[in-house]
């Protein structure tokens, strides 16, 4: 498939989005996770937006593939090493008084996807999410 | 995304459509200050309507309960349905917020 490649920055949100929301459904992906994989995309663009270049101009890009029966997509930069999965998750049980506002977009990475692995290839960080493709149709 | 109000004796609700994302959001903390400026503290958000909700949207609805409560005010909500019920759901949001499952139970409640 095609890899995608754009500025990190809030402009290339719906572009992403137009780009990988075709890919996943021609590859059988269920409409319902549909929703969750466009969530996952945004999280994860605004995570590199925000952190990875430090205000710096970089560069990301997004390659797609099928692969186990799932539909996964690699995101990659180069900007520091960084490895989301690795931050502590959230507190969800406190009251909202008591609640900090943010922390929540890698949860909803984690919990919306169905497999989540960061590497750092060479200069590249690497997170890679996959959502399991339904094989009961055929 | 689309706002529209409508008063109920002493509450506004508030129904929210559309996408709440990076690019929107905000819009949600904006229109919050428009209610308190106006007087309005006791706010029910219908999201009958609503697609989409990130994690950025997740962080202006915060934001605007928090400054509601600051007003001896409350936020509570309605009719959400897929993947934003979900949201809310592994967010820890819908066990913090009062929830209400149509728009006439929150009226009652």
């Amino acid at each position: 498939m095609p890899v995608f490649d754009a500025t990190p920055d809030l402009a290339s949100l719906p572009l992403v989005r137009d780009h990988v929301l075709p890919l996943a459904a021609d590859a059988g992906l269920d409409p319902a996770a549909l929703p969750r994989l466009d969530l996952v995309l945004e999280e994860i663009l605004v995570n590199v937006a925000n952190h990875a270049y430090g205000g710096r101009q970089g560069t990301f890009e997004v390659e797609c593939a099928v692969r186990d029966g799932q539909f996964c997509c690699l995101i990659r930069d180069w900007g520091a090493p960084f490895d989301p999965l690795a931050a502590p998750a959230p507190d969800t049980g406190t009251t909202m008084e008591q609640r900090p506002v943010g922390g929540l977009g890698i949860l909803l990475v984690t919990t919306m996807s169905d497999h989540c692995r960061y590497a750092r290839t060479g200069e590249a960080n690497e997170l890679t999410v996959c959502f399991a493709l339904r094989h009961d149709t055929g | 995304m689309e706002f529209s109000s409508s008063k109920h004796g002493d509450k506004l609700v508030v129904t929210v459509a559309g996408r709440m994302d990076a690019i929107t959001a905000q819009e949600f903390d904006t229109q919050c200050r428009q209610w308190l400026a106006a007087g309005d503290t006791n706010v029910i958000a219908d999201l009958s309507g609503l697609e989409y909700i990130s994690s950025a949207g997740l962080r202006s609805i915060l934001s605007a309960a928090k400054q509601l409560k600051g007003a001896q005010g409350s936020l509570a909500f309605c009719n959400l349905s897929g993947m934003v019920e979900e949201v809310f759901v592994v967010s820890g949001f819908a066990a913090m917020f009062t929830m209400h499952p149509t728009l006439e139970d929150a009226l009652a409640g």
